[in-house]
């Protein structure tokens, strides 16, 4: 009965009426406040995912209007929309299920890369494969969507495909020339640009395939309710139920759930990759103290509280990026202008050659190792085989061309051949120098970059740098260069032990096979 | 009636030839049993090349011998290897396996040894060659240093090819790095006498774990010494490199005071082996005192390997304490090593501050040093320049 009355908040004292409701508030708070929050964020989601359905949608609607179908061009479509819907269903699902697992693993990656001490090997490799899975099944997905709106293609006339772009595969992009190295002229530099974005693009699709816009506008779910009414059909189950994928997701796997660790493994490939160039760049404490203030001095306190508009923009950034840039040593820069965003960096700035390390070769170099032993078809295979490596990083090249590429591999390996062992150890890197291919995206970028630079363009500093949350995690950054390291005391009794003298320094003779 | 069966291109075998023959197989089976060992070289298939006598042990009784190149003076019967897996006693007589069989030939920056100070940009025809008298348990090239030459892939080069592939590749320095030139001293004293009558330059990484005498006497041939002073602790020694420091430290002074030879020393800070700052400071202190200010110190980064490959890598914020911690203990040029790019790559004069060499790793970005001497001072900075 006691126990009762003291619960009862009606019955109770006015203290006790206090203290239970301070109790209640301290434990149910943060719970509450927390649920408001995942509530706030859950809606920004939505909205924001809204917000682009909405406008991929009518931008599907205005090309449709544009495409001008008539109804047996939509009957002859829709069995390709549906096969496209199915693919579309399925990609949905598997990435669904395999989000969770994907996110567990960028987690456990970008919790090793703020602290910039290397990585284990499991999470290196877990993170590593289930990228590599994951963007090998959108590129598979992404192939079949291509064959199939190659397909619509032929459905449509020339004028109609006139009225969206090219799809993809329909017309192959010309590669950008390569100019003279004569001075440039400002005028030719902007005609330029267009060509070096296009063919540095075609040199992406060749290792991720994109669908064109005529698959982004027939395959939309968008699509699926005007083509059904032009066909004069109502819309099959694959396709209400793409429909309704879109809108919901599937029983087993709610949109919102999925959108949301979708973002989030979005947001930490951003946070990973700003890590590995932070780390890469190695910037000391005074650097970095030097970068975040000058970003802050160019942005208006009142910009830094809303992330989205926390960025210095036109002149403005353009000045900024040269004041940083001063900050930054020439090797820095050096690093930053060969950058590129990767999820496990590249080698030069995950491994950089040590001191004293004797396995550093190249590529080409381990390749003319083995092509030194090799003669006949066994060459040419070989040759072949970089050709094709050649051709998935830098472009398919015409057949004289690819002719002269393999004349000088296979000449390289006959000379490589012809000297004597250790005279080739001496001078394979030299040849190897000689044979690697120009990494062609590398040196279209680096020409990109100097025509915008040279028009006062804010160029890859500012496209890396100055950002905010790039900013936010080298503040971060700074505060762990500040804070230093508090070293464990060692424990040299437990871990491995080096072999000693303590006994006997003789080694005895080794048995050959015959003695054991 | 006698019958032929079937034979594929061979002729028909009495009775007779075959247990004759049978019985040959066997007795020379027999035989090679029980001689085999008599003559089969005890070290392996191939007999390795005796070409090369050690210049420095004593010969005991009973065909025992104490070799006195590194402070191990290990005692050796007939046919037992030293710890360095090089020298073995060969009747009496101490030889070495490790002549004219290099198992790594490269060439590198000078900066890889690392030296910052002697010749910075040139380039080195570097020669490592298995076998280690050191068994530290980080060590990043285990493969070749804890084997014995002959059990690895090598090249054949006598110290007079070495001289001329170096002349071919128009470089004019000779190095010995990788594994340890200690444990192939001989070879290494033929090559750089050979070196240096054709005018080359000769230098060298080495641990340091060697008596004063070979050691002295093969300075007489190099023009610089990386030392890599592995903690300042006799336990970090001895659990982690099986040896002592004493005789390191000695070694150290003995480059510094009784050669002519350049000195650039080297520590690699291993997490929670030997990243204790006490110890750094105690480390630095001792150079400051026993070979100098002027003497470059590079503190470079761990990177899990051979057997503690479950130890991060050294945080960035130890190498830059240690760094000042080298400063403020009065060093003048300190390095960080294995980080690329870092302010502490580059070469700053000690006068003015300002970077008069700057660097990617091993790579010169920016050079303002002007015969040795700051642009922007004109104070001449201690090292080989030319």
């Amino acid at each position: 009965m006691n126990a009762w009355r003291w619960t009862m908040i009606p019955r109770a004292p006015l203290l006790r009426r206090a203290l239970f409701l301070i109790a209640f508030i301290g434990l149910t708070g943060p719970v509450v406040i927390r649920a408001w929050a995942d509530d706030d964020e859950d809606r920004a989601l939505t909205a924001q995912r809204e917000a682009r359905q909405q406008r991929e949608a009518a931008e599907c609607r205005q090309r449709l209007v544009r495409l001008d179908l008539d109804a047996t061009q939509a009957r002859r479509l829709l069995p390709i929309v549906e096969q496209a819907a199915q693919l579309q269903i399925e990609m949905y699902e598997q990435q669904a299920q395999f989000l969770p697992e994907l996110l567990s693993a960028f987690t456990a990656f970008a919790d090793e890369d703020r602290l910039n001490q290397g990585f284990s090997k499991d999470v290196e490799r877990r993170a590593a494969q289930l990228s590599h899975r994951e963007s090998e099944a959108r590129d598979k997905v992404n192939a079949q969507l291509i064959t199939l709106e190659q397909e619509t293609a032929h459905i449509l006339t020339p004028s109609q495909l006139d009225s969206l772009q090219a799809p993809h595969g329909a017309t192959r992009l010309a590669p950008a020339q390569t100019k003279s190295n004569g001075p440039r002229r400002p005028a030719a530099d902007v005609d330029r640009l267009p060509a070096l974005r296009q063919e540095l693009e075609a040199i992406h699709a060749l290792k991720h395939p994109r669908s064109g816009p005529l698959a982004r506008c027939l395959f939309h779910p968008a699509a699926i309710e005007p083509l059904c009414q032009t066909a004069g059909r109502p819309p099959s189950e694959t396709l209400r139920r793409a429909l309704d994928v879109a809108a919901r997701g599937t029983a087993e796997y709610p949109l919102e759930p999925v959108e949301r660790q979708r973002a989030e493994v979005g947001r930490l490939r951003k946070e990973i990759n700003n890590w590995n160039l932070i780390n890469g760049l190695h910037l000391d404490g005074r650097q970095t103290d030097r970068i975040v203030a000058l970003y802050d001095a160019a942005t208006p306190p009142t910009a830094r509280q809303g992330k989205a508009s926390a960025r210095p923009a036109g002149t403005m950034l353009a000045s900024l990026e040269r004041a940083v840039e001063d900050v930054l040593n020439p090797g820095q820069r050096q690093v930053l202008a060969d950058y590129k965003a990767c999820l496990i960096p590249p080698k030069n700035l995950k491994d950089p050659v040590r001191v004293g390390q004797a396995s550093d070769h190249s590529p080409y170099e381990q390749w003319l190792e083995k092509a030194r032993r090799q003669t006949g078809a066994r060459l040419e295979r070989a040759i072949g085989e970089v050709l094709t490596r050649e051709a998935q990083h830098n472009g398919a090249l015409t057949d004289p061309e690819k002719q002269q590429r393999a004349t000088a591999l296979r000449v390289a390996a006959r000379k490589a051949a012809a000297l004597p062992d250790s005279e080739f150890e001496l001078s394979k890197a030299v040849l190897a120098e000689r044979i690697a291919a120009t990494d062609r995206p590398k040196e279209l970028q680096k020409e990109l970059d100097a025509i915008v630079r040279s028009r006062g363009q804010p160029g890859r500093l500012a496209q890396f740098i100055l950002n905010p949350d790039f900013i936010e995690q080298l503040r971060q950054r700074g505060e762990q260069l500040a804070a230093g390291v508090q070293p464990r005391p060692a424990d040299l009794a437990s871990g491995p032990q080096a072999e000693n003298c303590d006994k006997s320094c003789a080694l005895p003779p080794k048995k050959t096979p015959r003695q054991k | 009636m006698s019958t032929h069966r079937a034979s594929f291109g061979t002729p028909p075998i009495s009775r007779r030839d075959f247990l004759a023959a049978a019985g040959r197989c066997a007795t020379t089976s027999c035989l090679a049993g029980a001689l085999g060992p008599l003559v089969t070289p005890a070290h392996g298939a191939q007999p390795p090349p005796w070409v090369r006598e050690i210049d420095y042990y004593n010969q005991l009784p009973e065909q025992k011998i104490q070799c006195f190149v590194c402070p191990l003076h290990c005692v050796l019967k007939d046919g037992e290897t030293c710890f360095c897996r090089t020298r073995t006693n060969v009747g009496g007589k101490l030889f070495t396996r490790a002549y004219n069989n290099p198992c790594i030939l490269r060439i590198d920056p000078v900066e890889k040894l690392p030296l910052n100070h002697f010749r910075p940009g040139s380039k080195t025809v570097t020669i490592g060659v298995g076998g280690c008298n050191v068994r530290c348990i980080y060590c990043q090239n285990w493969e070749q240093s804890q084997k014995m030459p002959d059990e690895l892939k090598t090249f054949a080069l006598t110290p007079d090819d070495a001289v001329a592939y170096a002349r071919k590749q128009k470089i004019d320095t000779i190095a010995f790095s990788y594994t340890e030139p200690v444990a192939f001293l001989e070879y290494a004293k033929d090559i750089a006498t050979a070196a240096k009558k054709a005018r080359l330059h000769v230098v060298v990484a080495t641990a340091a774990f060697v008596d004063p005498d070979p050691l002295i006497e093969f300075a007489k041939y190099v023009d610089a010494f990386v030392v890599s002073l592995k903690g300042f602790d006799e336990d970090f020694y001895h659990r982690v490199c099986g040896v002592k420091l004493a005789p390191v430290l000695r070694a150290v002074e003995t480059v510094k005071k009784r050669t002519g030879s350049w000195l650039e020393l080297l520590h690699l800070i291993v997490p929670t082996y030997n990243d204790d700052p006490a110890k750094i400071q105690q480390l630095v202190a001792w150079v400051h005192e026993h070979v100098g200010d002027d003497v470059p110190l590079h503190f470079a980064r761990f990177v899990p390997m051979y057997k503690l490959t479950d130890l991060p890598r050294t945080p960035v914020q130890t190498l830059e304490a240690a760094c000042a911690a080298a400063r403020q203990a009065g060093l003048r040029y300190v390095y960080t090593s294995n980080i690329a790019p870092h302010e502490g790559n580059n070469t700053f004069c000690a006068s003015c501050r300002a970077a008069v060499i700057q660097r990617l790793g091993f790579k010169i970005m920016e050079d303002r040093l002007h015969d040795g001497a700051c642009a922007k001072c004109h104070q001449r900075l201690p090292g080989v320049w030319k």
